[in-house]
């Protein structure tokens, strides 16, 4: 039986049950693809102590508590490099002009990282921007089965809107942190260069990165004609222009060319890059369009 | 003119249409409010970045500038359904020259002259603008004074006070040549001689006031018209510089009297009703005058028709005229048959009561000459003979023949068609001094006609000896003469806009124009057909050559919204009419036009924000 996941409904849920991410290098840079080991004992991370069982490895044996307390206790560690999932979730006001983005954004996130958990990922998911508030109270710390719905319920407290741009927000968030051999952003990417800087920042994080990028159907009917004063959401910044039918079709022109740049950009730079509508919800057609995507299988 | 200033008068007739003006609150306050309901959140920013380069202050101009289009539109909407009457720009002249002759001392009335000759360069001193050049030039006994205003008060002043110091008579010839030399000059000048005895020879371009003296003057027009009611009013208008004083006077078949004294400011119009005499009728004349006893200096008539319909005496012999009692039977409309009868030629007492016009007959018809010392005061017609209108041809008999000419313009042989009348018997008479041949056949006159008073027309054969009575010649020309002779005057019937008019004038050249403008609209023979068609109804004025006859030929009476032209021109200069409608329909159709484009403009480009 499934925990209770409010993002994920229970039939989902069962057909995430069989499914892993996908995770085809490891950080080390050796082509992996096999599924991370959720047991203990076999990382470098100290993690916790527990009683000895017959059968464990005695190197790991804590000498100094048998010593101290005159029971055996044997050290358990981690498998940080392969087990830690990070979901950079993007924020920004560019994912609040459609709301049908922001539930998207909601639900993919949810369905990463209940597989994440499912399979024995630390899962953390980071805002962008980062919320100090957010970033206090549970940013890098959710593992095992038990922590889905509370997971689920960070995820839903997220707050959209914030008027940042994404790139400096993604940088702050990266900054000094070590991302997790499966990473990947969520976001519209509605950034100048086509999330160039973004992907090459992941990537210098020797992280797995993948970008889930989602796209909102009103951007294929802009702006309505006329003298239009256009407004940034996230820089702030405004353009008085006339729309034209013209110059409509020469925007939609535009925005084909930039889709197909981030695709392109993504192949080039290693990075899986899957498409989402938005206002898709957590369901088998979006589990499909991640499977075909690599990011699960 | 002289001396116009720059002058841009606007008069609306519907001038409540201005209340559409507010219209422009909502639509100022739209395009206000337009801008926030049109920005738009767009994350893709960069690639709208790409496309076009921003012109925000542009931007902010053009709307700036369809909000002004916008209004300017409505405005001109608005005055064009506010229908104005008009607006002239008067450029202004570049140099008047006043040139004046005071009055000798010693002249008759001179003091008074010069009184009024001051007023009338005071006044035109006045009219002067103030960008225009102004020189007034005074004539004295010697040398002419020259006066250059550097301001008008001044010179006026001054002007005033040379007339006053003219000590000798002024020499005219001297006056005219300083004034032909300072005329002179580049862009010309206007020239205006001021004098009470203008001379002969002044260069055609001068404007001539003859003031001060009792000359005859053109500045003075008398129109007479008969209102719906029936009133008789004599409209005298003031064209010229001065106050016009002096009478009008009636003149018709009873004595000449006094209808008015009047005082008259320049361009104002004075309208006086005009009293007849009980049963007065005919042809009458009311003319202004310095005095009772002066020349006439302007006349207009009127023909005073009888009080209903006409009173017709036939005079046969033994009392006894069926055929013409039949045909006047059906002219019941213009004759009437109580007050019409038959006499017998040789009843004194029945002939006896022809001596006054209108009273009890106002039209008679002899089927035989009366007799020659017979006291006729009322038009007659006559058959048989020429009577008073000629006399016979001695040594020629009687012929037979028909009619072969006659004046088909003629208003008694209006719609007359003498081709199928003969006639036997007709008596070859020579016509008499003043008599008019209306008809003539192969033997002579057919149809003499004397105008009057009291006028008389004469078949030279008797009526029972042609088919002129089985004719429907004769019918219509019965009816001509009971409509012409009772008093009707064809050529006052109904005028329709737009439809031809007939000029009333008797004879000789016409000149036909709206009343009380100088501009020609039509010009031609009388009896020709009024070719010009008005856009709309208003007063003409037909003037013949004598200038005697200034007619006004309004159909539904004297236009109560006519004014002088002088007072026109200050409250609403008129363009011209056919011009300022262009201008209006023109106006309005751009107007229409511009609106249709900012409205195509709106809903293809200015749709909600979503």
């Amino acid at each position: 039986m499934s925990p209770r996941f409010a993002l994920l409904s229970p039939e989902c849920m069962r057909l995430l049950d069989r499914l892993e991410i996908a995770v085809w290098e490891t950080r080390r840079g050796r082509p992996g693809g096999s599924l991370p080991s959720t047991s203990l004992g076999l990382g470098t991370r100290f993690e916790e102590h527990r009683r000895y069982a017959p059968g464990d490895d005695l190197r790991y044996l804590d000498w100094n508590a048998l010593g101290r307390l005159g029971e055996p206790f044997t050290k358990q560690f981690a498998r940080e490099e392969a087990g830690r999932l990070t979901l950079l979730l993007d924020r920004t006001a560019s994912m609040a002009s459609d709301p049908a983005l922001e539930s998207t954004a909601r639900s993919v996130s949810a369905l990463l990282a209940y597989v994440g958990l499912r399979t024995g990922y630390h899962v953390e998911v980071i805002p962008l921007p980062l919320s100090e508030e957010r970033e206090h109270h549970g940013l890098g710390g959710f593992f095992g089965s038990g922590a889905v719905g509370e997971l689920g319920a960070w995820i839903e407290g997220v707050e959209f809107g914030v008027p940042a741009p994404l790139f400096p927000a993604v940088r702050q968030a990266v900054a000094g942190r070590e991302l997790g051999a499966a990473t990947f952003l969520v976001s519209d990417l509605a950034d100048p260069d086509a999330g160039e800087r973004i992907l090459r920042l992941l990537r210098a994080h020797r992280c797995q990165p993948a970008l889930v990028q989602l796209f909102s159907p009103l951007a294929r009917d802009p702006v309505p004609l006329g003298h239009r004063e256009l407004l940034d959401p996230e820089t702030g910044g405004t353009l008085r222009i006339r729309v034209t039918p013209r110059l409509r079709r020469a925007f939609l022109e535009r925005l084909a060319r930039f889709h197909e740049r981030v695709r392109h950009r993504c192949r080039a730079l290693g990075v899986r890059h899957v498409r989402l509508a938005a206002g898709q919800v957590a369901d088998r057609a979006m589990v499909r369009r991640l499977r075909e995507g690599g990011v699960l299988r | 003119m002289i001396g116009a200033d720059i002058v841009f008068a606007l008069s609306l007739r519907r001038p409540e249409a201005l209340v559409f003006l507010v219209l422009a609150v909502p639509i100022a306050l739209a395009y206000l409010v337009d801008p926030i309901r049109r920005r738009s959140r767009e994350p893709f920013l960069f690639l709208w970045a790409s496309l076009a380069a921003p012109r925000p202050w542009l931007g902010r101009l053009r709307r700036a500038g369809e909000l002004a289009l916008l209004l300017a539109a409505l405005t001109l909407l608005v005055l064009a359904v506010a229908d104005p009457g008009g607006a002239v720009l008067r450029a202004p002249a570049r140099f008047v020259l006043l040139a004046v002759v005071p009055p000798a001392p010693g002249a008759p009335a001179g003091g008074a002259a010069a009184s009024v000759l001051a007023g009338a360069v005071g006044r035109r001193l006045e009219s002067v603008g103030p960008t225009d050049g102004v020189c007034v030039v005074v004539a004295c006994a010697e040398a002419p004074r020259v006066l250059v205003p550097p301001r008008r008060g001044p010179v006026g002043e001054e002007a005033l006070a040379a007339l006053d110091e003219n000590e000798g008579p002024a020499d005219r010839t001297a006056l005219a040549g300083l004034v032909a030399r300072l005329a002179e000059r580049p862009g010309g000048a206007e020239v205006h001689w001021i004098d009470p005895a203008p001379p002969a020879g002044l260069p055609a371009t001068w404007h001539v006031h003859a003031v001060g003296a009792a000359a005859p003057s053109p500045d003075i027009a008398i129109v007479l018209a008969r209102l719906a009611d029936g009133a008789l009013v004599a409209e005298a208008t003031n064209r010229g510089p001065l106050v016009w004083r002096g009478v009008l006077r009636l003149r018709g078949q009873a004595a000449v009297r006094t209808v008015a004294a009047l005082a008259i400011e320049p361009g104002a119009s004075r309208r006086i009703p005009v009293e007849l005499e009980p049963g007065e009728t005919g042809e009458i004349c009311v003319e202004a005058a310095a005095t009772l006893e002066d020349w006439p200096l302007a006349r207009a008539s009127h023909f005073v028709p009888p009080r209903g319909r006409v009173r017709v005496l036939v005079v046969a012999r033994g009392g006894r005229a069926p055929l013409l009692e039949i045909l006047l039977a059906q002219l019941a409309d213009r004759v009437d048959p109580a007050g019409s009868g038959v006499a017998d030629s040789a009843d004194a007492a029945a002939l006896r009561r022809l001596e006054r016009a209108g009273d009890p007959y106002d039209l008679a018809i002899f089927l035989e000459p009366p007799d020659p010392e017979l006291p006729v005061a009322v038009p007659v017609l006559v058959f048989g003979g020429a009577g008073p209108l000629g006399r016979p041809r001695e040594g020629e008999p009687a012929r037979a023949g028909g009619v072969a000419t006659w004046q088909r313009r003629h208003p008694l042989l209006s719609w007359v068609d003498f081709s199928p009348v003969v006639a036997e018997g007709i008596a070859p008479v020579a016509p008499a001094a003043g008599v008019e041949v209306l008809a003539e056949g192969p033997v002579g006159p057919m149809l003499l006609y004397r105008p009057g008073p009291p006028p008389r027309a004469a078949f030279p054969f008797r009526l029972e000896r042609s088919n002129l009575a089985l004719e429907w010649a004769f019918t219509t020309l019965l009816s001509n003469l009971i409509r012409v002779w009772g008093g009707e005057r064809p050529e006052l019937g109904p005028c329709a806009v737009g439809a031809p008019f007939p000029v009333p004038a008797p004879a000789g050249p016409v000149r036909v124009g709206r009343h009380g403008e100088g501009d020609v609209l039509w010009q031609g023979e009388a009896g020709e057909g009024f070719p010009f068609r008005p856009r709309r109804a208003g007063r003409f004025a037909a003037v013949t050559g004598s200038a005697v006859l200034e007619a006004c030929f309004n159909p539904g009476g004297v236009d109560p919204a006519w004014a002088p032209p002088a007072a026109r021109a200050a409250a609403a200069p008129v363009a011209e009419e056919r011009g300022a409608a262009d201008w209006r329909s023109a106006a309005a159709l751009a107007v229409w036009i511009a609106l249709g484009v900012l409205l195509l403009e709106w809903a293809l480009y200015h749709r909600g924000v979503r």
